[in-house]
């Protein structure tokens, strides 16, 4: 398509979206973005999607309006909330979808995405993962698991996505369910040189360079015969599930680990026989429930835990409270913002009594450590990854 | 429309920041546009030359009443706005100039030793009653749309919601007092802060109810009301019409009124229970929920109800006994709206049809065949049928396709309210949620009468002699 016929597109995508939207207003008390910063309506789930359709419909060029319209629709942490809030009590509209499709109008008409977050998209196209940490550097942490590179022989493609090599916290939690899986006599291999699965990409509106990798990505699945993926990040298997072309990837069944490990233990093939005394809160990532509906499996591994008290979050599963770092927002930061999500999640964890909070998604892993740290409760509060604290009760 | 001088929105923004703190104001073009929508647009779009000249969120009646001065004094029309929830455009900006987001207007406090709550305007209604709960009181606020409903605008509109006006009354009977700023920019304290009301002339009555013509509400005192222990029913029938008949013996026959009283046809039953995964009604029902000083006082209601409810042969008729069955039936009412309009793949047109006891079965029919006659509605079909009935009150529903045209689907919102108008009319009847002027100002002259309208007219003038507050919710003509 020309450039003019996919702008064309968008716009029209956009509308026909947005159509279904009638300003009821139901969905910004759900909208996490629009509780953290001033009250401003354009700050919130349908005060985004308004601002949206009607820069469209007026066919709006001024750049600083454009700027202004880009601050807004970027700062969307694309989790849902606002499309459940709709979909259960107005008219059904996909308001994230139609955020993600402004994201990726305003990167055809260069003017996005944030200043912030072209580093990330650069260090994709140049390294293969938005953290700019060069193949290199990457291979070699992806070697030091100790997992097989995959072969035909390999039950399962384990796909450890961008952010463990990249961050001490995640790589703790990776290597963590590296010993569940050896624990489980899983016979997994790993893509030595494995890149992104094109998910911040997506969310960034960059389309063009997600499905450049998205096909190596296929490429390297078909010529290694990949019938089985577990992911380790949320992001990653939502976007393999949902994202990839269905019809090339049939044939491959992608699960997130936490419902890997859920099978396992259904199996008896991982047991867990050590006590862990205390109680533990379960922090839904968005793309894992919200997303795919998967609430019960990571729920399933923690009950299978001896002497473990769940405790929930006044607002859990599909109520969940984002984490505050979906839709690129893990390379951006926004003025508009008074208070951080991460920190009221942990003070909602304090008040539901938890000692530790636990989360499948290594994004929610590092904003809620950053979390107890800036509210000083690192005595109270433990953060830990689901495979981590099943690494405990071996 | 009235007209008023037109000025640049950045002399009007340079003005107000010499009188107002910079983080009240919002000059923002997005911001702007998402202050001047609420649910109808597509009935009158909003156009690029409509844009407000700024959105200004005060956080202090001292400041909402140097706005008013300001804007007196420029005759530049103020729109007031909480959550632009209103289904018949009473919070609708309707003409260039400023609206006034009360949103910042934000205390709460629970005066135990007094028995009363103050609170502004700004709170969404569902916080207010979560704040209540915590202290053991009831919130006699109700309205379908309590998550996201500001709760000044449901002052202005004294609107009674989902309730049964014979169980809870109107917002009006717990409103103590009020802090009102002028549309001239004087400050009024009406009332009391003693619990008994005012005999005789309280201007607080002029304001609660007072579709937003007469004053910014900037503070509310209301009464506490301690909290109620609950029992709930269900009655399935075969047809609506022994179902209507079941509603009227309850008035006739003296059974205690419920608070809630709620009505699906069969239609919306089998979608919404469907979409819950309850068992599918065989027919149109009627769900009620009492309420008692003890569980005893409100089981006993709800049998009272359920015995007077037999007499009319429905299928079924039961106290539900356990909490989450209520909650899944609650829950299927509540969502029967948007499951409806998924469904149909549309936007709904809502209307308010509101019957007399005795008139009960007419007005149902009338209300099931309302499409007949209007061109474009006939194109819908009949429309679905819900409501409170034991308020008397129907709503039905059309599903307004998508791809209509925005002018086609105002042409259906049209003939909608000229049919709500033509028959809450000729049974001598009100709506009782969404207030009297907006869109409903024909009804108004054709229920009450020129000179009715006249008065309100001329008090109008009286409070806002430049009529710049919230112009045209009460139209020219």
């Amino acid at each position: 398509m020309q450039e003019e016929e996919i702008e064309g597109k968008l716009k029209q995508d956009i509308l026909d979206i947005l159509d279904y939207c009638i300003n009821c207003r139901f969905c910004l008390p759900s909208c996490p973005l629009f509780d953290i910063t001033t009250g401003d309506i354009s700050q919130g789930a349908s005060g985004m999607t308004r601002a949206l359709y009607y820069a469209v419909k007026w066919g709006e060029t001024d750049k600083e309006i454009l700027n202004e319209l880009r601050n807004i629709l970027y700062s969307c942490m694309t989790c849902r909330n606002c499309e459940v809030a709709c979909k259960d009590l107005s008219t059904g509209t996909r308001l994230a979808e139609a955020i993600e499709k402004g994201r990726e109008l305003l990167i055809e008409e260069m003017i996005g995405p944030m200043p912030q977050q072209k580093r990330a998209l650069e260090s994709l196209y140049l390294y293969g993962n938005p953290y700019e940490v060069p193949s290199s550097k990457r291979k070699a942490w992806l070697m030091g698991l100790n997992v097989p590179s995959f072969s035909r022989e390999a039950e399962v493609l384990f796909f450890i996505g961008c952010t463990a090599p990249n961050d001490l916290d995640a790589q703790n939690m990776a290597m963590a369910l590296v010993q569940l899986l050896k624990e489980a006599q899983i016979r997994c291999g790993i893509l030595e040189d494995e890149i992104c699965c094109g998910c911040p990409s997506l969310k960034m509106g960059e389309r063009g360079l997600f499905e450049e990798i998205c096909e190596k990505n296929l490429n390297q699945f078909t010529s290694l015969g990949v019938k089985r993926i577990v992911t380790f990040s949320p992001h990653c298997f939502d976007t393999f599930l949902n994202r990839y072309p269905q019809e090339e990837m049939q044939g491959i069944k992608v699960q997130h680990y936490s419902q890997f490990l859920a099978d396992l233990i259904e199996q008896k093939q991982l047991v867990f026989k050590t006590r862990v005394e205390k109680k533990v809160t379960y922090q839904d990532p968005c793309y894992l429930g919200r997303y795919n509906d998967v609430y019960d499996e990571p729920r399933r591994v923690l009950d299978s835990i001896p002497g473990l008290e769940l405790v929930e979050f006044s607002r859990a599963r599909a109520d969940s409270l984002c984490c505050g770092g979906g839709g690129g927002r893990m390379w951006a930061d926004f003025d508009a913002e008074v208070d951080r999500l991460a920190n009221i999640r942990v003070k909602e964890a304090l008040q539901a009594g938890a000692e530790i909070m636990v989360t499948a998604c290594p994004w929610c892993l590092i904003n809620m450590v950053d979390g107890v740290k800036s509210l000083n409760v690192e005595d109270s509060m433990k953060i830990k990854g689901l495979p981590e604290l099943c690494v405990e009760a071996l | 429309m009235a007209e008023y001088p037109e000025y640049k929105p950045e002399h009007i923004y340079e003005d107000l920041r010499k009188i107002l703190p910079e983080e009240s104001l919002s000059k923002s073009l997005f911001e702007r546009i998402n202050n001047a929508l609420d649910p109808y647009t597509f009935a009158s779009d909003i156009s690029q030359e409509e844009i407000p000249y700024i959105v200004v969120r005060p956080a202090s009646t001292e400041q909402v009443s140097k706005l008013m001065k300001y804007a007196h004094s420029k005759k530049t029309p103020v729109f007031v706005r909480g959550s632009g929830t209103s289904l018949q455009g009473a919070s609708r900006y309707r003409h260039k100039g400023i609206v006034l987001n009360v949103n910042r207007l934000n205390h709460l406090n629970i005066m135990k030793d007094y028995g009363f709550v103050e609170f502004g305007p700004g709170h969404r209604v569902l916080y207010v009653k979560e704040q209540l709960e915590k202290e053991g009181y009831f919130l006699p606020l109700v309205p379908g749309s309590i998550r996201v409903a500001s709760i000044g605008g449901i002052i202005s509109n004294n609107t009674t919601a989902h309730a049964v006006d014979s169980c809870l009354g109107k917002p009006r009977d717990y409103i103590l007092g009020l802090e009102v700023v002028l549309p001239t920019g004087e400050v009024l304290q009406t009332g009391t802060r003693g619990l008994r009301r005012a005999a005789g002339t309280d201007l607080t009555h002029y304001f609660v109810g007072g579709d937003g013509l007469l004053g910014v509400i900037t503070g509310i005192r209301m009464k506490l009301l301690p909290g109620f222990k609950n029992a709930y029913g269900v009655a399935f029938f075969d047809d609506q019409i022994p179902l209507a008949r079941a509603v009227q013996r309850i008035y006739l026959e003296k059974a205690p009124p419920p608070l809630f009283l709620e009505f699906l046809d069969k239609r919306v039953a089998q979608i919404s229970f469907e979409i819950q995964g309850l068992a599918s009604p065989p027919g149109p029902l009627i769900m009620f929920h009492a309420i008692g000083q003890t569980e005893e006082e409100a089981t006993y209601k709800i049998d009272q109800l359920v015995g007077v409810i037999q007499k009319e042969s429905p299928i079924d008729a039961k106290r539900i006994e356990e909490l989450d069955e209520w909650r899944r039936i609650w829950l299927a009412r509540e969502s029967a709206l948007p499951f409806i309009c998924q469904a149909a793949k549309g936007v709904f047109g809502l209307s308010e049809i509101v019957s007399t006891v005795p008139d009960l079965v007419d007005c149902l029919k009338e209300a099931m065949n309302m499409s007949k006659g209007m061109p474009t509605l006939e194109k819908l079909g009949e429309p679905y049928l819900f409501g409170h009935i034991g308020a008397l009150t129907f709503h039905p529903v059309f599903v307004l396709p998508v791809d209509w045209s925005a002018e086609e689907k105002a042409k259906a919102i049209d003939e909608m309210f000229f049919k709500e108008a033509e028959i809450n009319a000729k049974y001598g009847t009100c709506g009782g949620e969404w207030g009297q002027f907006a869109r409903r100002t024909p009804f108004y002259l054709k229920r009450y009468g020129e000179k009715a309208f006249e008065l309100v007219r001329e008090m109008k003038k009286l409070f806002d002699p430049n009529n710049i507050l919230n112009p045209d919710v009460l139209p020219d003509e």
